[in-house]
Formats: structure tokens, C-alpha cells, sequence
């Protein structure tokens, strides 16, 4: 029964991370073009007026330039692109594997797909997260690449990919002991 | 599976159901189902026991080897 309860809650909680990132995923170039959050909450705070008009201005300019700019800010709007998608995908898969739990099927073989899939992303933005250590290296030397927090993700999202496979192995295995377990009478 | 349980032609001599069965032998229905229709991957020595007491039979009344063409 707690169990239970917590893995509704962390459900709820994979949900609501889910949707915010997807919210967010229109607004990376806003986000590059500004540097961050802060100038947006200081604009929507200043209280101009015709706001939204400003907004979506910049919104449809940030678009058109972040392609056209230099490349350290393509190479950076692309990869967090990139990784937005594949960390939806591994929200998506984890929400699947918390509703296997739910419905007390916690060793059901769709949980090593799930895993499995979140393992491919992992290593997919870790993947992404080296190229864009490397541009970087090229267009603004090696020291601002080596002490970014992209070069950081390099290692942590190949570990976390490993995880994601280990884990995926033991449900295959633990998913063919219950199945033996079933069907010994 | 090469291992073939023949529970219904044991049932037939002794002119048991399986709802019987399962009644004297304490496994479910389901169960009892799943190993008539050699569907079971593997039987508990107590199960067996169990069964063959019911049925007043041995073992080998009820599970038959027989190799398939694909073994080598």
C-alpha cells in the first residue's frame, strides 16, 4: 500500500517533469539568444505593455537566429534540442515502467524494453554531449569546453546508460524466473 | 517439451474430473489445467505426490518421455 502510494507520486512527478520539458522545448532558442531565463521573467515582470506582441517577437526571431548565428550557438541549440527529446523519451519510459508496478506486474518483458530504450537515449545525450564538447574545443579552446557542464554530462549519461542496460538485463532475467515460477505447479 | 503428462487418460480410469482433482490434491483449477495441457515448464515433487495419491497411480502413469525428431 505505501508503495504504492509513493510510486503514484513519482509517477505524478515523471509527469509534470515530462510536460515541462516539452513546454520547454519551443523555447531553447529564446533561451540561448538570452542567456538564460532571467531577461524573460524581468521582461513578463516590467509590466509594458503589449507583452505577448514582445514575446512573440522574440520568440520568432530567436528561431531564425540561432541558425544563422555563430556556431557555438547552432552547435548549443541543437544539443539542447536533442537532449530535450531523448530526456522526454526517458521520462515517457520510466512513467511506463512506474505503471507496471502499479498494476503488481513489476516483471513484465516491457519493462526491459523500456529500460532498454532509456538506455539507448542516455547514451544518445552523452553522445551529444562529446560533440558538443569538441565544437567547442575548436571554437573557444579547451579550457572553456573541459570546465563546462556539458563535458560533465559525457561521463554521467554514459553511466546512467550502463544503468539503464544493467537494469534492463535483470527484469529479462527476473522476467523469465517469474514466468518459470508461474508455470511450475 | 518432450515430457508429456497424461493426467486426462489417469483421470478417465479412475473417473475423476478435474474439478475433482483439484479439490483432493489442493491446486487450483487453472493449475491443474496448465499441466494437462503440457503447458507447465516444471512439477514439485509434492504436487506429484499429491496427485499420484489421488489418482492411486505412479509417476510414470502420469509423465511420459518422448523425444521429439528436433533432439540430438
Amino acid at each position: 500500500m505505501i508503495s504504492k502510494n509513493i510510486t503514484k507520486i513519482l509517477r505524478a512527478l515523471l509527469l509534470l517533469a515530462f510536460i515541462c520539458d516539452l513546454l520547454i522545448l519551443p523555447l531553447v532558442p529564446v533561451l540561448v539568444v538570452l542567456d538564460g531565463i532571467e531577461p524573460l521573467g524581468a521582461l513578463a515582470a516590467s509590466g509594458m505593455p503589449d507583452i505577448s506582441a514582445w514575446l512573440l517577437a522574440i520568440f520568432l526571431m530567436s528561431w531564425k537566429y540561432v541558425w544563422t548565428a555563430d556556431g557555438y550557438t547552432m552547435m548549443l541549440t541543437l544539443f539542447l534540442l536533442f537532449s530535450g527529446v531523448c530526456a522526454a523519451v526517458i521520462l515517457w519510459q520510466g512513467r511506463r515502467v512506474l505503471r507496471t508496478i502499479l498494476r503488481s506486474e513489476p516483471f513484465s518483458p516491457e519493462n526491459a524494453v523500456s529500460l532498454k530504450r532509456a538506455a539507448v537515449c542516455a547514451f544518445l545525450i552523452s553522445a551529444a554531449a562529446l560533440a558538443r564538447t569538441v565544437s567547442t574545443v575548436f571554437l573557444r579552446g579547451a579550457g572553456a569546453a573541459l570546465m563546462s557542464y556539458t563535458a560533465l554530462f559525457v561521463p554521467l549519461f554514459a553511466m546512467a546508460g550502463l544503468l539503464f542496460l544493467l537494469m534492463s538485463g535483470l527484469f529479462g532475467q527476473a522476467t523469465t524466473m517469474k514466468e518459470e515460477n508461474d508455470l511450475t505447479i | 517439451m518432450a515430457i508429456i503428462v497424461n493426467l486426462d487418460v489417469m483421470m478417465a480410469k479412475r473417473k475423476m474430473s478435474l474439478s475433482e482433482l483439484s479439490e483432493k490434491v489442493d491446486i487450483t483449477l487453472a493449475n491443474l489445467s496448465i499441466l494437462k495441457n503440457n503447458k507447465a515448464k516444471a512439477v514439485r515433487f509434492s504436487t506429484l505426490e499429491a496427485i499420484c495419491a489421488a489418482l492411486d497411480c505412479q509417476p510414470g502413469d502420469i509423465l511420459e518421455y518422448a523425444p521429439d525428431g528436433e533432439e540430438i
